[in-house]
């Protein structure tokens, strides 16, 4: 198999060696090592066609990754044979007039932001809090949620269409750039895009996506502002995304504060500290606009009980070295800085009306497992639905805490289900909760569709078992 | 500059002077701002800025007034992305000898600060060509630079202009050295452990760099024979510094010791931390304890 993928990528981008192969066998993540054969990384989609269709020939197993950042464990391989680095494939091609940009799977936030900025300035894309270094495509087929997916919905919901090669080697298209020269969306062809998406490198190994783009607003402001009870934090977020006038509410509950103040142990909320804080972005295409915007956030969050709102800016001021908290994109980067390096949630989609209740019984069970109630919310599609996630920070060298951290991810996910949500980036045994409560037709659905694009289970084994 | 004078900097001739004395006329309102409550520039970016045209051309006098000066605001010498481009535009200049369009900042900052940067690099440059013209009229009666007595007149002229600006400056950045070299350093700030610290006591111990960075803060505070506790209520979260022999302390809540509490809304008190203080002190209540 080695000489077969050498002759296909070149020798120093086939790994062999057990030291090199490691790191691909683990995440941050509280889940179990995986194992591999053979790393590869492909330099072109050529490259990938033809590795899969070896694959193919030789029934390997393919898992794919590029930075492997999920928090859920979904680019570990379950069962050997080939890791398909795609950290290569660093194509970017923008369609100024359709407002689309097609990437490959390589390319990461830093380096689309860097290109947009300098290519098209009058053109943004959307960013998680992520690491700059994660992959752009990878987070819009896993469904994640960006700055403005408050306004648009989930990251899914901006693909416009994609190009990917399934387990037998074959290369389809899906969205118009399947029929004429522009990606410009996946209307009016049958939607075969969401064959992709969600299904976590089951259905095939997309080879470039297009992905919808804004425009650039003229001016920005982020906001901070403290809630001091969930039903309040509620009330605003709920209220501000249903204007349409923002771009972002985001809230997270105190303890973030704290691992950003360095924070590891310890916690322990304050008489007088705020629950929650919430973030708000607002733009605006001029300044009139602006500042109608700026006076009903105020509005609505006086109204909401939510109190001392003020602008990041001026807390950057006074602490120069909180800046990224102002920047687009925001990144979390403390979460990453604790102890023992472990990291894991359970980020889960529903409705608003149980919100309140889910985020209580999610915060008291993490509290019950020994972590601070740390949680991440935002509205989502303009208010239909809202995220619930669920953060513990961990020690992965001591097995008693990843054993602690994998209960309390597993009751966290049986508690979001209960309250009617249903977790997204789902690992494994989280895609299994999500399946037992399933409509039985969804599960044999998606059973014929992967019998149909990869009857033998070859790629991303071990994802959405049982179907 | 004249190829044949062996004098390596610019001075002040009526062809170098004419632009940039132009510049600050036309600038001056923004000049005045970036000196006043609410200004449109940082004093900390105002010195990075005239310091770098002062690297450029080399101005002795300047670099020690405003280096001074620098030493007494204190504050990270690191320098945020935003001021590179700042810089870079003063040094633009400097290195041009003119005043250049300001269009890239225009791009990331607004009118008003725009004009305080062109101002303030108006100003240290014809500050600048005035200090070399000191320089240039004692290498001339050094013998290292010809006499050229006509020339010797003008640059005189210039600096007895100068002179009563000039040496009041001078006079203010010994005073600011010598409180520098006379103020204690910043110690690290005692708080609880950070698992318990109310984001408050956070921010404030996060912010101690910044409040606590100007030389006469430090001298005037730090020095106090005791500790004194100020309250600070932000919106509905408390916490107490404590300042005095040397030491910096924040805790949760307003402590019982407190001589003066100081409340208002977050936002208002971050402005006030910020130097927006005229605008803001209507809205902050300081009460005693």
């Amino acid at each position: 198999m080695t000489d077969e993928l050498v002759a296909i990528v070149g020798t120093e981008h086939v790994i062999t060696s057990a030291d090199r192969i490691d790191p691909y066998l683990a995440d941050i993540t509280e889940h179990p090592r995986g194992r591999a054969d053979v790393v590869v990384r492909p330099g072109s989609r050529d490259e990938v066609v033809a590795v899969v269709a070896l694959a193919s020939t030789m029934g390997l197993p393919i898992t794919p990754i590029v930075a492997g950042y999920n928090v859920a464990g979904i680019a570990i391989p379950r069962e050997g044979g080939i890791v398909l680095d795609l950290t290569r494939l660093q194509g970017i091609e923008v369609d100024r007039e359709a407002m689309v940009v097609v990437v490959e799977p390589g390319v990461t936030f830093e380096q689309l932001k860097n290109h947009l900025d300098r290519e098209c300035p009058e053109l943004v894309y959307t960013y998680p809090f992520a690491p700059p270094f994660t992959s752009v495509m990878a987070n819009a087929l896993l469904d994640g949620l960006n700055n403005l997916s408050m306004r648009h919905g989930a990251m899914g919901k901006w693909i416009t269409g994609v190009e990917a090669v399934l387990a037998d080697g074959t290369v389809v298209r899906t969205g118009t750039g399947a029929v004429v020269d522009s990606w410009f969306g996946r209307a009016p062809l049958p939607d075969l895009t969401g064959l992709f998406v969600s299904t976590q490198g089951t259905t095939g190994i997309v080879l470039r996506a297009g992905l919808a783009m804004v425009p650039r607003p003229e001016h920005r402001r982020r906001w901070f502002a403290f809630g001091w009870s969930l039903t309040e934090a509620y009330a605003a977020m709920r209220a501000l995304a249903r204007t349409g006038s923002f771009d972002d509410v985001g809230l997270m509950t105190w303890p973030a504060a704290k691992l950003l103040f360095g924070a590891t142990e310890g916690f322990a909320r304050a008489d007088d500290e705020p629950l929650a804080f919430l973030f708000i972005d607002i733009t605006a295409a001029s300044a009139p606009e602006l500042v109608a915007r700026l006076q009903l956030g105020r509005e609505i969050l006086d109204e909401a009980g939510i109190g001392s709102v003020f602008e990041v800016d001026q807390l950057v001021k006074m602490l120069p070295h909180m800046a990224k908290l102002a920047e687009l994109p925001t990144t979390l980067d403390f979460l990453l800085d604790f102890p023992g390096g472990g990291l894991a949630w359970v980020g889960a989609y529903g409705p608003g009306a149980s919100w309140v209740d889910g985020a209580a019984a999610g915060m008291e069970l993490l509290e019950d497992h020994g972590f601070p109630p740390f949680v991440v919310a935002r509205p989502m599609d303009g208010g239909r639905y809202f995220v619930l996630r669920f953060v513990a920070c961990f020690d992965r060298g001591d097995p008693s805490d990843v054993e602690r951290t994998g209960k309390c991810m597993g009751a966290l996910a049986d508690c979001v289900l209960d309250h009617g949500y249903v977790p997204y980036k789902a690992s494994a045994p989280a895609a299994e909760r999500i399946l037992a409560r399933a409509h039985p037709g969804f599960a044999a659905l998606l059973t014929r569709v992967r019998d149909a694009l990869d009857p033998d289970r070859r790629l991303n084994p071990g994802r959405w078992p049982k179907t | 500059m004249d190829p044949h004078d062996p004098f390596p900097r610019r001075t002040a001739t009526i062809s170098l002077m004419v632009p940039w004395i132009t510049e600050v006329l036309s600038t001056l309102p923004g000049l005045l701002r970036s000196y006043g409550p609410g200004r449109s520039l940082d004093p900390r970016t105002r010195e990075r800025i005239i310091l770098a045209v002062t690297e450029v051309n080399g101005c002795r006098y300047c670099a020690w007034i405003h280096g001074s000066w620098q030493e007494f605001l204190g504050g990270s010498v690191q320098v945020a992305d935003a001021e590179q481009a700042l810089v870079a535009y003063a040094q633009a200049c400097a290195e041009a000898g003119r005043p250049l369009p300001a269009d890239d900042l225009r791009a990331v900052l607004p009118a008003d600060s725009v004009r305080a940067v062109r101002a303030t690099v108006a100003q240290i440059e014809v500050s600048n060509l005035v200090g070399n013209t000191v320089d240039g009229m004692l290498a001339r009666l050094t013998r290292k630079r010809p006499l050229s007595p006509l020339d010797f007149a003008r640059e005189a002229a210039t600096v007895a202009v100068a002179a009563p600006i000039a040496i009041p400056l001078l006079a203010t950045a010994g005073v600011m050295r010598v409180t520098s070299r006379l103020a204690p350093p910043l110690p690290d700030v005692d708080m609880p452990p950070a698992g318990e610290a109310n984001l408050l006591a956070h921010l404030l111990a996060a912010a101690a760099p910044t409040y606590f960075a100007n030389a006469v803060v430090r001298l005037a505070v730090l020095g106090l024979p005791r500790s004194i506790a100020v309250g600070i209520r932000a919106g509905r979260t408390a916490a107490t510094v404590r300042v005095g022999r040397g030491r910096i302390g924040v805790e949760n809540g307003i402590s019982r010791d407190t001589v003066v509490v100081v409340e208002g809304e977050v936002e208002p008190l971050l402005q006030l931390a910020t130097g927006s203080i005229v605008r803001e002190l209507s809205t902050v209540r300081i009460r005693p304890s």
